[in-house]
This record gives structure tokens, sequence and C-alpha cells, in this order.
């Protein structure tokens, strides 16, 4: 029976001395992918400080392992945010691996061969795809990336989204796809932390991430950099695979592939080994596990809000009556004063449409977005603390635990999409009034304060002075208007109003 | 008989180590399974390749030429539409017809499968009673590997190609554009993510096309059957999350990918997992003789010259003059747009504006093609078919409006320009005898005038001026994203 094809520290020690150009290479290779694996940003380790770790929760782990990737130079220009130009930092770093290199040449003249380098470029690479594949799989697995659907979204026509939202929609209509989707990653990531399920686990990184590095480019999502980085570690896991595969399957001959592990002899190389292993395992995978399960359990959605709505308010409204200044405005779709229709959630939120109102879009999530001052003039920008807009927030203080103001910093409900204006409320329902403000960072001056009434079950009488100071009142009803996206294969044929 | 055959076959490649009982018993099963599966046996089949027309070979007529499953029960739905194939014809003969409550769609559709299964497992045991004398179906087991590679790879042309030529999820339809997103069937959902972007659909179709590459050529086989484990397989799983419609089409990419995949198993477990020295250990047939190497070329050359090179300059073709989804007539020239209903009248009474109303039109669009769409906020029932297949006739290409439910209605629509007359037809297959006829008029380019009798009898008038509308979904990157209503 053929033997395992591990080299010893000996036998690597017996071998002959690299030459000086192998050398050069395996330097700038190692620099390489040590500075894909390792933040060397300013702004991460400033986040990391700054963190609120009294209120730790998976945000955090994902805000750590998740996004990471190294975003020295931003190109404002249209291919510098979602074509090839974004791409401009991997060849960056690679130029920081080449001058390294040249100056690690110059101070190192004595070791012989670099084995070990590339030993430790696979660790760094392996836990890094590792985490990050796990990272995301739990986003999927736990639903929080592509969070369940609400009644504005089911109630806004198709034309109204961007193409990367509708995307997102797409694959939350089912949630044992999503699901699925997330295992996938995180089958991945768990097949990279043992050596020896290493290839297989990198193989399905790769396909995993390359897939979601096309998508990204596709539908202009802005993470196509962060996942073609995880795709390019994994094939620097599978490469020393490929030629024996290569002669296994293709030219059909014996084939083995030769592994070199340094042996961890004394006792605080090994201490320190099984202290990382399994510190960052722990943390990353299992205390990640655990905040997920919290999150999902405590219905701390990161794109929903949960400050519990009017209750048994939900749904998609009529406006039946409306009269501004006391003047009855008749329904006309094309109408400006008027509003078209209005939408309630389980949670303390309303959509509401009006014809004219023109409105800045949200874009969501995605730090590699550009923000609106951002504008396309082609200057390159260069900062020292890397991706400033994922860390920007970071920036100088300890995060603040902010509860009161978590709902009304979400945009979810609105963000890549329009066609509606969407106000967060507070209720008091003692005295039946909603204090109503304009979700939208660009918008927030917008308020409204609304006595509510509500005589039967499915009818909303609101009263008081929107944002443009009119005394408004609105008669709302429920609408028991059928969505087919519910239905089941048993009724799909019949729609009813 | 058809053993003693299998006989001399066999004792002609066979060679090696004789196999145990047990291998024997489970190879005869998968041999009978996948022939059974794979070999047509419906005549009409073979007719195909003397009748069909190759001097002008259709898309379609590649389509019927890639093969014809084994299905003696047919898995049905009750509901209205549903078993609709539009405009083609029923030429199979079933043995049942079943209506499971799953409909088509949950694990009663593999019960064909499952038949050829058990025959499988029947024919084995018959088999090895039959023959008991020692064997090694090394060569054998290659044949079956190859022959099942090649039916995957022939039976996927139609998917690649009208991806990689995006016509399988053909752009949106203004229609749909105009439609919210909960007035969608999953189904509908799922096969329009490709329908707003088109580059992802292209790079599927590429992921295909590689696979069909991969599993042509022998030493490639084992990554195709992967890669179509790992993408055709997601898309299985898929279809059955979305009630996507394809799934049986697609998990067959699952059997068959693990079947070819399972003898390179052990050994890339041994070089790869267990970092061990390893050899592949597979016999491949030799193909020495002359006429084996010109027999063997011969197929490979008209498998490649049919299913990957005509096939892909027929779907090329198809894009680029009738994308086989998209009606084919153009509508009315330059009306294309979203229109709101300024004035509806019924029997010369106003019907003012409400969303409400049960006879009154809302939000219409006109296409480039010829169809006409509106909302009526009554109850109807939805189409009941999926707007799959290479319909013939523009009334039954109806990805535009199949799973679409919120009260939109879509008729396909003949012009006379002379009379100024719509003959209008709607395109739901359960109300397919509503025609219509609506003279018109546009007295500038952005309004459009509708009368004549609806579908109730009643004389109708309608005035209809075009909508401006921002599309963030094509906005341009360099756009500023602001929404004007």
């Amino acid at each position: 029976m053929s033997e395992s094809h591990i080299i010893s520290e000996e036998s690597v020690a017996a071998q002959q001395s690299w030459s000086e150009r192998k050398k050069f290479w395996a330097h700038t290779l190692f620099i390489f992918i040590a500075l894909l694996c390792i933040p060397l940003d300013w702004g991460f380790y400033k986040m990391v400080y700054f963190i609120d770790y009294a209120h730790l929760n998976y945000r955090h782990m994902n805000e750590i392992v998740a996004f990471f990737n190294p975003q020295f130079i931003n190109i404002f220009s249209e291919s510098g945010f979602f074509g090839l130009a974004s791409f401009i930092n991997i060849p960056f770093v690679f130029l920081l691996g080449v001058i390294g290199s040249f100056i690690w040449g110059k101070l190192d003249k004595t070791t012989k061969d670099e084995r070990r380098l590339y030993y430790w470029a696979s660790v760094f690479a392996r836990y890094r795809v590792a985490y990050g594949a796990i990272a995301w799989g739990y986003k999927k697995m736990f639903l929080m990336q592509m969070p369940p659907q609400y009644e504005g979204l089911w109630n806004t026509e198709l034309l109204d989204f961007f193409a990367k939202r509708l995307y997102w929609e797409y694959i939350s209509v089912s949630m044992p796809y999503e699901f699925f989707l997330g295992f996938a990653e995180f089958f991945a990531g768990f097949l990279l932390l043992f050596r020896r399920t290493t290839t297989v686990g990198a193989l399905l990184a790769f396909i995993v991430f390359g897939n979601i590095a096309v998508s990204n480019l596709s539908y202009d999502i802005g993470e196509q950099v962060p996942s073609t980085i995880m795709a390019i570690l994994a094939v620097f896991l599978i490469w020393k695979d490929i030629p024996a595969v290569f002669q296994l399957l293709i030219k059909q001959k014996d084939s083995a592939v030769e592994h070199y592990y340094p042996e961890f002899r004394k006792k605080w190389q090994k201490y320190s080994r099984w202290t990382l292993k399994y510190g960052f395992n722990f943390i990353f995978v299992i205390l990640f596990f655990a905040l997920e399960v919290v999150g999902f359990t405590t219905n701390d959605f990161y794109k929903i809000p949960n400050t519990a709505g009017l209750e048994n308010s939900a749904g998609y409204y009529e406006v039946t009556e409306f009269r501004k200044n006391g003047e009855l405005i008749p329904y006309n779709p094309l109408d400006t004063a008027r509003w078209q229709n209005v939408t309630f959630e389980d949670w303390s939120s309303i959509g509401i449409k009006m014809t004219g109102k023109v409105r800045q879009i949200s874009m969501f999530a995605a730090g590699s977005y550009p923000r609106t001052h951002e504008v396309y003039n082609g200057e390159w920008h260069f900062y020292i603390e890397g991706d400033s807009r994922r860390y920007g927030k970071y920036a100088e203080k300890k995060e603040k635990h902010d509860p009161e103001n978590r709902d009304i910093n979400i945009d979810w409900e609105f963000a890549g999409m329009s066609g509606r204006n969407w106000f967060y409320y507070k209720a008091d329902t003692v005295e039946k009034v909603l204090y109503l403000q304009h979700k939208s960072r660009f918008h927030r001056e917008e308020k409204m304060i609304l006595k509510y009434e509500r005589p039967k079950d499915g009818r909303i009488i609101f009263n008081g002075i929107n944002e443009y100071q009119d005394s408004i009142y609105v008669v709302l009803d429920r609408s028991e208007r059928d969505y087919v996206l519910f239905h089941t294969r048993a009724d799909e044929v019949v729609w009813k109003p | 008989m058809m053993s003693e055959i299998l006989n001399k076959v066999t004792a002609a490649v066979s060679s090696g180590k004789p196999w145990t009982g047990f291998e024997k018993y489970v190879f005869r099963t998968f041999f009978i399974f996948f022939a059974i599966l794979l070999v047509p046996t419906n005549p009409n089949y073979y007719k195909k390749w003397v009748e069909v027309d190759w001097t002008n070979l259709h898309i379609r007529d590649i389509g019927n030429l890639s093969g014809s499953g084994f299905m003696p029960i047919k898995v049905a739905t009750k509901r209205e539409g549903g078993n609709d194939l539009g405009g083609f014809r029923e030429e199979r003969k079933y043995i049942a017809t079943i209506y499971p409550e799953s409909g088509e769609y949950g694990a009663w559709s593999y019960i064909n499968w499952g038949i050829a299964f058990v025959l499988g497992a029947i024919g084995g045991a018959i088999w090895s009673v039959v023959d008991r004398r020692p064997r090694n179906y090394d060569i054998l087991y290659y044949f079956l590997g190859a022959f099942v590679s090649f039916a995957m790879l022939i039976r996927l042309q139609g998917l690649t190609f009208s991806k990689v030529f995006p016509t399988q999820m053909p752009d949106l339809a203004l229609t749909q554009l105009n439609t919210p997103f909960g007035d969608f069937v999953a189904q509908k959902l799922y096969w329009i993510q490709f329908s707003f972007v088109h580059n992802y659909e292209r790079f599927a179709g590429y992921a295909e096309l590689l696979i069909m590459f991969l599993l042509f050529f022998r030493q490639t086989r084992a990554l195709g059957a992967a890669l179509s484990l790992a993408m055709i397989g997601n898309i299985a799983f898929a279809n059955h999350a979305y009630d996507g419609g394809i799934h049986l089409a697609a998990s067959f990419y699952v059997v068959g990918g693990l079947f070819v995949l399972w003898r390179y198993i052990p050994p890339l477990w041994r070089l790869l997992v267990k970092q061990e020295d390893t050899e592949l250990g597979i016999v491949y047939y030799p193909f020495s003789k002359p006429w084996e190497k010109a027999l063997r070329y011969g197929i490979k050359i008209f498998v490649f010259g049919l299913f990957f090179v005509y096939a892909g300059y027929a779907h090329w073709q198809n894009y680029l003059y009738d994308s086989y989804k998209v009606p084919a007539l153009p509508g009315l020239a330059n009306a294309r747009g979203l229109y709101s209903v300024d004035s509806f009248n019924v029997n010369g009474n106003a019907v003012p504006y409400s969303p409400l109303d049960s006879v009154r039109w809302q939000e219409v669009t006109l296409e480039k093609w010829a169809t006409l769409s509106f909302s009526v906020f009554n109850t109807f029932e939805i189409h009941g078919e999926a707007g799959r297949g290479k319909q013939f006739a523009d009334v039954d290409r109806t990805y535009e409006s199949a799973g679409t439910g919120g009260g939109r209605r879509h008729y396909h629509h003949v012009t006379d320009s002379v009379q100024k007359v719509l003959h209008l037809q709607n395109k739901n297959k359960v109300y397919g005898e509503q025609k219509l006829d609506l003279q018109y008029e546009r007295p500038t380019s952005e309004q459009l005038i509708l009368w004549g009798k609806n579908e109730y009898q009643d004389s109708i008038y309608v005035v209809l001026n075009r909508k401006d509308k921002t599309y963030p979904l094509y906005q341009d990157r360099s756009q500023e994203i602001v929404w004007k209503p």
C-alpha cells in the first residue's frame, strides 16, 4: 500500500537550497497572500478597539471577519466602483509583495529554502477563507442577509427596484434555498478548518465565491473584490494539488502530492499553536454561532426594525378618503397631494406611496458602494486607514450602545428601491398619537404628528399635521387583496382582489 | 435474446479480475436503470430523425432529437391550464395519469425513475440468476459511463445555448416591470432573476457549456460530472424550493453526475484527503482496431457537430431573429410604454378613478411586441402554465404573463392599421375565447384612445396617456440615484 507523502524537517534540511529567483518569488507570494489574509488597515484595528464588548453581538463578528479586504486605493469612477478598476488593490498588494521581497532578499542571505513560508501562507489562506465563508454562511443560514419579506416590498413594482435589490429578494422568496446557499458556504469553510479536507473545502469555496464574484459584477452588488480575493485564496490552496490531479485523471498515471508540515518541537511553540488554533476557532465558529442564535431568537435581525408596530395593523391599506386642510381630494393616481396607498408592517414603520415626490434613493449595505458625495470624477484616493467607507463610523470614538435609535437607522425597507416614502413612528397608545419621522437620511427633517382612531378592524383614521404643516384627515382601509407569491400549490389558480 | 447478446458483448470486452457477486448485481441494476431511462422507447422519437427538415433545423427539433424520457406514468395537476403545453402536440401514450396532492412538483414526480430503478433491481436479479459465470465488467462499466455522460451533455445543449444567447430568460416585459413584487408566483421570481440582467445568465450558460465540454472527453469526465453535480444540483434544489418546474431535468444531473463520478472518488480521496500515493485504476477500452477508431471518431464528430456547433448556431440565430419566449409580431408603432387610464366610460357613463373598481382598467402597458396588458381589480384565474417551452404561436408565448396575479390581464393583438382596429385575444388559456375588437385613435404620440365592446359586451371608451417613469432597475451607474415618480 502506498504511503503518505509528508516531508519531514530532516529531509527538508537535506535537500538542495533554492535558487535566488525561486526564493524571490516565494517571498513575493508569501507577502501577497499574507496581506490578503491579515488586516493591514489601521481602520480595522480602530474598529476592533472601539467595539462595545459589553454588548457584543453577531454583527460585530461579521464586521471583523466577513468584510475585510485591503482597500487603500479608491478610484472614483464607474469602473472604480463596479468594474475592472475596482480590483486595483489586488495588483497593488502584489506590488507591495515585490518590493517587500526585494528588501527581504537584501536582508536575509542565509535561509536556504522557503517551504516554511509556503506552509504559513497556506495556514493564513485556509483560516482567512474558512472564517469568511463561515461568517457569510451564518448570515444566510440565520436568514439575516436576505431577511424575511414585508408588506412594502410586496407592493412595490419591479421597475422601482435596483437590480441588486431585486436579486436579493429573489433569494429571500425561498427561505430553504437561502439556508441551502448559506450551508454551502459554511460547509466549505468548515472543511478548510482541517488539514486533510483543505483541498475539497477550497474547491467548494472556489465554486461558491467565484460564483458570488460573478453575480456581484453582474448585478452591481458591490462586493466583487472581497469575493474575488476569497476565490484567489482558494485557488492558492488548490494550486499544489492541480498537477497531481492532472496526472491522475488526465494522464492516468500514478500520482501523489507532497506535503510539508513544520514540526513544533518546543513547548512554547506547541502551546501557542494550540492556543491560537482553538482560540480563533472558538471565537469565529462557536461563539459566533452562539451570538447568531441569540440574534435570531431575540428578533435582532440587523436589517429589520424590532420595535413592535401598532397591534394587528400590518397590511396594505387603500386610502378611502383624503382631506387636506378640510378639502376632499378624490382618488387620482396622478394627484401629488393625495396619498395613494399605505403599508403597515409588524414593526413601527409605514410606507406611503405618493406621486410626484422626488426622493434620494438610499443604497444598502456594501461599504464598497459609492456614497452620495463620491462622484465619478476619475480621481484616485489613497487612504492609509484602508476601507474608509466600512470603518469610517468607528473612526474616532467608542461605539455607543444605542437601542433607542436602532430602528430609525435601519433603512432596509427602502434601500436599493424607490416607490414609497418610509416613516418611522413612535406610538403613544394612551393618547393615540403617532409621531412620525421620515426614515431616509436625506429627509429626516420631515415629521408628522397624527392622531389615530381605529373604529373597526382593518380601518385606521389619521387626523393631524403632515410634513408640509398641512392638516390632513385620512381614512385607511386594509385591503384583503391576495398575493400570488404566497399561493400554495393547491390554490395557485385564482386571484381574488 | 437480450441477455445472450449482452453475454457476447461482455465476454468480448471483459478481461481482468472477476467481480464479486454483489458488484455484478449492483452494476447490472444500474445498467438496466440507465438503459431504461436513456434509451428512447417511443417510436416517434426515431421517426423524428427521418421526418425532420434537415435543411432547416429549428432549435425545437434539436431539443426533440436530444432524447426522449421514460415516462409510463404521467404526473399531472388538476389546476386548470396547469398541464397545458401551449403549441406542442401531445404525442405520448401513458399507462396511467396520476394527480398527486403535491402536483407535478413533489416526490411523486420521480415515480418514473422509481419504476425504472425497480425494473433495474428485478432485471439485475434475473440476470444474475441466468448468468453465473465469472465476469469482469470494467469495460462495460466504461461504456456505460460514457453513454450516461453523452446523454447528459446532449440533453444539456438547449439549456446551455439558450443562456449563452439569453433567450431562456428574455428581457422583462413592461407589464412585469409594472407589477408589484408580491403579485408574482415564486417560480416566476426565480426565473426572472436572469431576466433583468443578462450577464449572469450568460455566465450560467458558459458554465453549462464547460460541463458539456468536460463530459465530452474521457480524461475530463470526472471534472464534468463533479461540476454538473455542484452546479446543476444547485439548480435542482432551487427548482424544488421555488416550484421552478424543471426539477426532473436538473435532478438527472445529480444522478448521472454521481454515477459518472463514483468510480473516481476512491482514487481522488486517497490522493487529496489521505494524502497517499495513488493510481487511478480505471480500465478504458483501447479502441485499437481501425473500425473501432472510425466509429468512435464518427460518433464524436457527429455529436459535436450537431449538439455543440449547430445547436450553438441555431440558438444564436433564434436569439437574433425570433427569441422563442417573446412574441414575434410587433405591436403598435412607437406605442411601447406605461399608460395611465385617464378616462374610462362604460356604456357612455364615466367611471371615476378607483383602485377598487371591478370593471375599470388600471395601469395599461403596451410592449414592443403585440401585447397589451392592464389590471382590473376583479377575481380571475391566473395562467396555469409556467410560460416555458418553445412555443410556435405568439399567443402561446406566455413568459411575460404566466404566474402573474394582481388582476393583471394580457392580450395578444393583431393590428389592422387601415381600419384602425386592434383584434385582441386573451393570452390566458382559461379565457382564450375572450376576443375583443377595439377601435383605436392616437391624437398625439403620447395618447391612445380605445373604444369598442369589452368582454361583458358593454361599450367602453378608454383614454390612455403615456407616463414618464424612471426605472431604477435600468438606471445607468453614472446617473444620480434620485427617484422621480
